[in-house]
């Protein structure tokens, strides 16, 4: 239970950061722990304790996460590249942190 | 109103304000629900575990990714590609002329040298391990693909032992070759046991050792092509080839 | 489900072609596109005979052998095969178009047709996929390979706007794939048939497609959500913008009607349809609103796809329970069709005007500087798709609209319906009066040079254009197929 409030509270603070941040590598941040909030709620609620036979993991929720988390790596990658080119595109004038 | 640049302007503080009360009350309710809801019945892992024996493999996990939700991972790889493709590999998207900013120089020490030298080679060792194990235990292609995709990350910063990436066709066929690998044996099972995805029985566990094979190389490759393409080109003039 | 051979085996080979294709190309480099055009016409046939076959009834297809919940299932029923259908139109005709759009041995056109096919294998997926996390997998696909397609054009807005809808993008598979968290978690289960049967109306289930619904309404640009779209519509390349505008936001719309009204039906509270409903009016008159006062032609257009999307929206309330149900179905299929054909073809004439006069700033286009006949009619028919004048799909669209409305005893939406038209009409009307304007010739230059744009640019606009006009004229023998469970015929 407690690594599921902690997931959702990670996926608060994720979303209030994409949209609140200005910075947009804090966006794009913010997005990838938005994610790891989504998987860490999978992965708690894969934990069964003790039903019929001992506590066995739950082997879809763990796979589900493993896509979830190359999609993400994924999405990030492209996110970055983008900043990059805008970068290059349009040197910023008087800020230089991205 | 044209040209609003994406995170160019902060929100000002009472927007901000009414956005984190509004996060706020979703984790609430969220999290409120989860702890009422309650827990499902979880019948999913009595199924994998009976399906286990039929699947090739015997670690859960690696059946469900590679076995019964195959689909997925297949989708997965694709994913995985389009980064590849829009980030890196023929080319590039990016204005030929345009060089990018020397963030940050090369360095060429010669701990670092010594240091790649050494452990790139532990490194792909490493990978080909989890590939090898993960029919039995945690591991499989991804794992491998990300630990000798560190290898290359790692190589990178050695002048010396820097991968090449030429953009002619067999680096586009290396990056392919994890989803190729995947639809090909998709359709070959189609004609094989007539079931889309369905690999033999008998054979099952071979096959899902070279999909996952191909899905390694594809994986490194890919991570490291994308971080090539946001790494800036070093004065040396190597830049891209 | 005993995977059976012909019929049901098109729904995995749907996905492998266009798959296969997109990697071909990459692989192939600049002799790439045309087997990616292969595939894209194999495609086509594909859907054609899976409009065909699920007239008899839905198709079931179990991945691997493995019966769902285990496995992943894949079904299509006439919806979804209508989807699939006016996909490969669009992504066929389009990519015709962008033969010649994108120069031979460019390298924008060597990462354009992978992307190009993949957006295709991701769509097809979303249509014929029966399992929840598959949909957030082919999502995703989806979303990143319109971002990476977006970014084609090179300038700096189309990055800047590749960006924002990169953000709104993964915000909204994250919210996304919380719910399916939620419903996994009380369920155990993925599979859209088994939930069908289980699911029911608790909190959990009440706040799981809620989230959901956030995040594909913002992937699917309801007002007020769609602050991401005209740009990243506008600054993209003209077959790009064609495939977002048609294609991408209906794939998002799919999942959203499914979720609604087959996978958690109880979920959806009273007032909830009636909310977006309301929103998808103001959709229309925001959308309309900005779209005639635009100076720019993309941008005209993309305001243009968010008022219609609105009218997607108006028929939620009618789509759950009560009378007018089928013809509300059926107003919003046809809706999704027409609209399709209407915005590909609006955006590839845009793309050929863009190209000819050299901008797209609609005060300044003059009549002897605009691309030929055939993409001033392409336009014009489109436009009146979206007006709503017969015998156009657009007419046959509200006309449904209208029935269901009846049936149900929404008179309000014969107002809001009757006021969309005469706004689009507005924006319609406005661009149109610039092919007419001959004030330039009057004035004693030299008569209207109509600079041709290749052959098949015109020509593929054009059929995009007869392909919402003939919507208008099939529209029963089409739909009699629709079959939602749920929704009785």
């Amino acid at each position: 239970m407690p690594f599921t409030t902690c997931g959702v509270l990670l996926f608060a603070i994720g979303l209030y950061g994409v949209l609140a941040a200005r910075p947009l590598l804090r966006r794009i941040l913010a997005a990838n722990i938005m994610g790891n909030g989504v998987f860490m709620v999978l992965v708690a609620g894969a934990f069964r304790p003790a039903q019929a036979g001992g506590a066995i993991p739950d082997p879809v929720a763990h796979a589900l996460v493993l896509t979830g988390i190359v999609v993400a790596v994924s999405a990030t990658a492209l996110g970055l590249h983008l900043v990059c080119r805008l970068h290059e595109l349009a040197p910023p004038a008087e800020d230089s942190r991205t | 109103m044209d040209l609003v640049e994406a995170g160019a302007v902060r929100p000002g503080r009472p927007v901000r304000l009414v956005l984190a009360v509004a996060c706020g009350a979703v984790a609430a309710v969220v999290a409120w629900v989860l702890a009422s809801g309650g827990a499902g019945q979880g019948r999913l892992t009595a199924d994998v575990h009976a399906a286990l024996p039929r699947s090739g493999v015997e670690h859960p996990v690696t059946a469900v990714l590679l076995n019964f939700r195959a689909f997925d991972t297949m989708l997965e790889l694709a994913v995985l590609l389009v980064v590849a493709i829009a980030t890196g590999a023929a080319g590039g998207i990016g204005h030929p002329g345009v060089r990018r900013a020397n963030l940050c120089p090369a360095p060429s020490s010669p701990l670092l040298d010594s240091l790649v030298h050494d452990l790139v080679p532990f490194a792909l060792l490493v990978g080909a391990y989890l590939l090898w194990v993960g029919a039995h235990a945690p591991g499989g292609a991804f794992q491998a693909g990300s630990v000798i995709a560190a290898a290359g990350v790692l190589a990178h910063f050695s002048p010396r032992l820097r991968p090449r990436v030429p953009d002619r066709w067999p680096t586009r066929a290396v990056l392919a070759l994890g989803t190729a690998a995947f639809a090909c044996a998709a359709l070959a099972a189609l004609a094989w046991t007539g079931v889309y995805l369905g690999y033999p029985p008998a054979q099952a566990g071979w096959w899902i050792l070279a999909i996952e094979s191909g899905a390694t190389v594809s994986v490194a490759a890919a991570l490291y092509v994308t971080f090539r393409a946001v790494m800036p080109a070093d004065r040396l003039g190597h830049g891209e080839d | 489900m005993i995977p059976a051979g012909g019929a049901s085996a098109m729904l995995p080979l749907l996905v492998s072609v266009p798959l296969l294709g997109g990697l071909a190309s990459f692989v192939l480099g600049d002799r790439g596109r045309w087997a990616a055009l292969g595939a894209l016409a194999l495609n086509a046939v594909l859907a054609a005979l899976l409009l065909a076959a699920t007239r008899a009834g839905p198709l079931d297809y179990a991945l691997g052998g493995w019966s769902a919940p285990l496995g992943i299932a894949l079904g299509a029923d006439g919806l979804s095969a209508l989807f699939v259908a006016v996909s490969a139109l669009v992504t066929l005709v389009a990519g015709v178009y962008s033969l010649a759009y994108f120069a031979g041995g460019s390298a924008t056109g060597r990462v354009f047709w992978p992307l190009w096919c993949l957006l295709l294998a991701a769509l097809n997926t979303l249509f014929v996929t029966r399992d929840l996390f598959n949909t957030y997998v082919a999502i995703e696909v989806l979303g990143l390979s319109a971002v990476a397609l977006v970014t084609l054009a090179g300038d700096v807005t189309a990055v800047r706007a590749a960006l924002r809808y990169l953000l709104v993008s993964l915000v909204g598979s994250l919210c996304y794939l919380m719910g399916v968290a939620l419903v996994y978690r009380v369920h155990g289960v993925l599979d859209a048939g088994a939930l069908a049967r289980i699911s029911g109306s608790s909190p959990l289930e009440c706040t799981a497609l809620a989230l959901m619904s956030a995040g594909l309404l913002l992937k699917t640009a309801l007002f007020p959500l769609h602050f991401w779209l005209p740009e990243a519509h506008a600054s993209a390349p003209a077959p790009v913008s064609a495939a977002l505008s048609a294609l991408v936001l209906k794939g998002t719309f799919y999942v959203l009607l499914r979720l609604w009204f087959e996978i958690l039906p109880g979920a959806a509270g009273p007032g909830a349809g009636t909310t977006l409903a309301v929103l998808g009016a103001a959709a229309i008159a925001w959308g309309s609103l900005m779209a005639a006062r635009t100076p720019r032609l993309k941008r005209l257009v993309a305001y243009s796809t968010v008022a219609q999307i609105g009218y997607l929206f108006l028929l939620f309330p009618l789509l759950g329970r009560g009378p007018g149900r089928a013809a509300a179905l059926d107003a919003v299929v046809y809706f999704v069709l027409a609209h399709a054909c209407a915005k590909a073809a609006m955006f590839l004439a845009a793309g050929n005007v863009q190209s000819v006069a050299g901008h797209d700033r609609i005060d300044e286009l003059r009549g002897d500087a605009l691309p030929g006949a055939g993409t001033q009619f392409a336009f014009a028919l489109a436009g009146i798709s979206l007006v709503g004048l017969p015998p156009t799909g657009g007419f046959a669209a509200k006309w449904m609209l209208l029935q269901g409305a009846a049936q149900a005893g929404a008179w309000w939406l014969f107002a809001v319906a009757l006021g969309g038209a005469l706004l689009a009409a507005i924006y319609v009307f406005r661009v149109l009066a610039r092919c007419f304007d001959l004030t330039s010739v009057l004035a004693g230059r030299e008569a209207p040079r109509l600079v041709h744009v290749a052959a098949c640019r015109e020509w593929s606009a054009l059929v995009l254009a007869l392909a919402a006009l003939v919507l208008g004229l099939v529209a029963g023998p089409l739909l009699s197929g629709i079959h939602v469970p749920g929704v009785p015929r």
